[in-house]
């Protein structure tokens, strides 16, 4: 019994220690200085490119500020998010940052915010209960639809057969770009969108599904895929099924290495969404509410389409960082 | 325990045989039944390959099924160690994050004029067989669940590869890595010729040697094998060996064919594995299995996969249809099991 009892109190050591290890490991360790300001950021899922870019955004603004940053990722998961704003409130933080993940899902993370009287502002993607919140800043993903849709329509003259890769279904950006792809194309009667499927952002999925589609053998003009991921991994299939027509493919997030496929001219155009300027931002309005200021409710930074002749300035920009 | 009535059950069933001999068509029937229960899994392929070619004539061409086999390489190849390991009555859920670290720590080698290919491979194999082992030697020594541990070494294993990587691609990789995954050698691709090699080196594995003898054995009933002399718990240490070191080779295809490793690479890759396994006639009680079933099975959710894409399908319906077909295949396999 109790050498039982010795070998469960070591076991549990054990575990203590390595939990201590890696929480001490795994955050900056950093005190809160009295009178700090603290702001808890709830992001939607830090394995994802374009989230980790506006997270390195909102701390680098966050430090400009002297604000301390007490930073949860959600993992894809809506409900995580809510349990995050409520782990918030209870630590008693001065505002909080919600990247929400999914447009219903999230919106009870901010009723909570708003019921326990925190400041929230939403950044990046949007939710259903915007209104509540104390401000917005992001792109509308719509808009980024529209862009690509105009451009292949414009590249393709009004006519041809378009395929449609899209992101996980009910995720707020596939359902907004979708949505704004579909919008444009509508109004050119000779463009067909032939198949439409999705990808989940995965680029060995969308290769698999390009392949599909190819050999069908019916003719497909263009790809429009609603992440540069996914995009990559269509022009994969298209290069290794040995196709000589041209096939236009356009992406979204502007990517490194998407960035260098519109260089060389394999992928026509990607849509630049600054992670920068909504990070920093958001951590900006943040601050401005806790000290009182009027702010504007809902703040659109724009998109902008990256073709061959001005990818060489967001290749420099993506290489400075 | 149970074993006596099984045993009964058998016994049963040949007193039946022996006093059946006047209805020859019954024992006509039986004899179709076993040979059906033997192949039903390859019958619902064939069925479906069928089925596919008559409504999309596409589908039958060289270059599409050559694609097919393409897109099941890298689940084929988990699936070929997942099989083993249910074999022991165990099961992996690890492999899909194991191939993430894998791919992204093989791929950080693979930078054009870095080091030779021989390094990145090793790299990836390396990772593969290091998670693999901890998982043997966890399940074997501590008498943990597979389950519980494979599951801790699924997220673990995720989050080393999200670590490793801050969240980013490894992208930019030399001609000579890339060529693994999309590279041809006497006109098949390189990931199916890698699969093959996986295919024979498992059947030899478990029905040519010992060790597969012994793999059976753990896996129908450990207490026996115990008992009759087989270190079951070396057995068990390499047979996840064996699993994590077919990992790191799947994250190797998988990043050299899509040109660049992400942490997020792989996800529920485990589960297709497990399912192709199970499809092909793989029991998730042990002791009962083959590399070929496994084939099948993976082969079956290549096609449907390819197939419902060809047809564009809509995703949602797609699940539906996926999720029925795998049940279907196993009740039918199962059926025509229990006939004969």
């Amino acid at each position: 019994m109790t050498r039982n009892r010795m070998k469960y109190a070591r076991l549990a050591a054990l575990l203590a220690g390595i939990f201590l290890a890696t929480t001490l490991a795994g955050c900056s360790g950093k005190p809160t200085a009295k009178g700090q300001i603290t702001i808890g950021v709830s992001y939607q899922d830090l394995s994802n490119q374009f989230v980790i870019r506006l997270q390195n955004a909102i701390r680098a603004e966050a430090k400009k500020l002297n604000i301390n940053l007490i930073e949860l990722d959600g993992q894809g998961q809506s409900e995580k998010q809510i349990g995050h704003i409520e782990n918030f409130v209870n630590r008693g933080v001065n505002a909080i940052i919600l990247n929400p993940e999914d447009e219903y899902g999230s919106a009870p993370a901010v009723d909570i915010a708003v019921k326990h009287h925190v400041p929230i502002v939403v950044v990046n993607a949007v939710v259903s209960n915007l209104n509540e919140a104390n401000a917005y800043v992001g792109s509308p993903d719509s808009v980024a639809g529209m862009m690509q849709a105009e451009y292949i329509a414009k590249l393709l003259k009004g006519e041809g057969n378009v395929v449609l890769i899209q992101g996980p279904y009910g995720h707020s950006a596939e359902v907004q770009r979708t949505k704004g792809i579909k919008m444009v194309l509508a109004k050119y009667p000779h463009i067909k969108i032939i198949a439409e499927q999705t990808a989940n952002w995965d680029r060995a999925q969308a290769m698999n599904l390009m392949e599909n589609w190819l050999s069908t053998g019916r003719t497909i003009n263009a790809v429009i895929s609603e992440n540069d991921e996914m995009a990559m991994g269509a022009l994969g299939a298209i290069e290794g099924s040995g196709i000589k027509r041209k096939i236009y493919v356009i992406g979204t997030d502007a990517l490194p290495e998407a960035l260098q496929d519109v260089a060389d001219g394999k992928m026509v155009a990607t849509v630049y969404q600054d992670a920068d300027a909504q990070g920093s931002m958001a951590v900006k309005l943040a601050y401005d509410i806790i000290k009182g200021k009027k702010v504007q409710h809902l703040d659109y930074i724009p998109f902008q389409l990256v073709t061959k002749e001005n990818v060489d300035k967001f290749l420099k920009m993506a290489k400075t960082k | 325990m149970e074993t006596p009535t099984d045993e009964l059950k058998i016994n049963e069933n040949q007193t039946v045989a022996v006093m059946s001999p006047t209805d020859r068509r019954a024992d006509n029937l039986r004899r179709a039944g076993r040979f059906f229960s033997k192949y039903g899994i390859y019958f619902a392929l064939v069925i479906l390959v069928a089925v596919l070619a008559v409504i999309s004539p596409p589908f039958f061409t060289a270059a599409n099924l050559i694609d097919i086999l393409r897109q099941i390489s890298v689940i084929g190849i988990l699936a070929v160690g997942q099989t083993v390991v249910i074999i022991t009555a165990g099961i992996d859920l690890s492999v899909g994050s194991i191939l993430a670290l894998s791919a992204v720590m093989a791929a950080s080698f693979a930078h054009p004029g870095q080091y030779p290919l021989i390094v990145p491979l090793m790299v990836g194999l390396g990772a593969g067989l290091v998670c693999g082992a901890l998982n043997g030697f966890l399940i074997a020594k501590s008498k943990l669940a597979p389950f519980i541990v494979t599951l801790g070494m699924m997220t673990a294993a995720r989050g080393m590869a999200l670590v490793y990587t801050s969240g980013r691609p490894v992208f930019n990789l030399s001609n000579a890595y890339d060529t693994i995954g999309t590279g041809y050698l006497a006109g098949i691709p390189l990931p199916v010729v890698i699969f093959i090699l996986v295919i024979l080196g498992g059947i030899f594995l478990l029905h040519y040697t010992r060790f597969g003898r012994y793999v059976y054995a753990v896996g129908g009933n450990e207490l026996a094998a115990k008992v009759s002399g087989i270190s079951t718990e070396k057995i068990l240490i390499y047979v996840y060996i064996l699993q994590g070191v077919l990992a790191g080779v799947a994250g190797v295809v998988l990043s050299s064919r899509v040109m660049s490793a992400s942490p997020a690479l792989g996800e529920g890759y485990e589960l297709d594995a497990i399912a192709a396994a199970v499809i092909g006639g793989t029991s998730l009680m042990g002791g009962v299995g083959t590399i070929t079933g496994t084939v099948v099975g993976a082969l079956i959710i290549g096609v449907m996969n390819n197939g419902l894409d060809m047809l564009n399908v809509s995703s949602y319906w797609q699940q539906i249809v996926k999720g029925a077909i795998i049940v279907l295949a196993v009740l039918l396999d199962k059926k025509s099991k229990g006939k004969a």
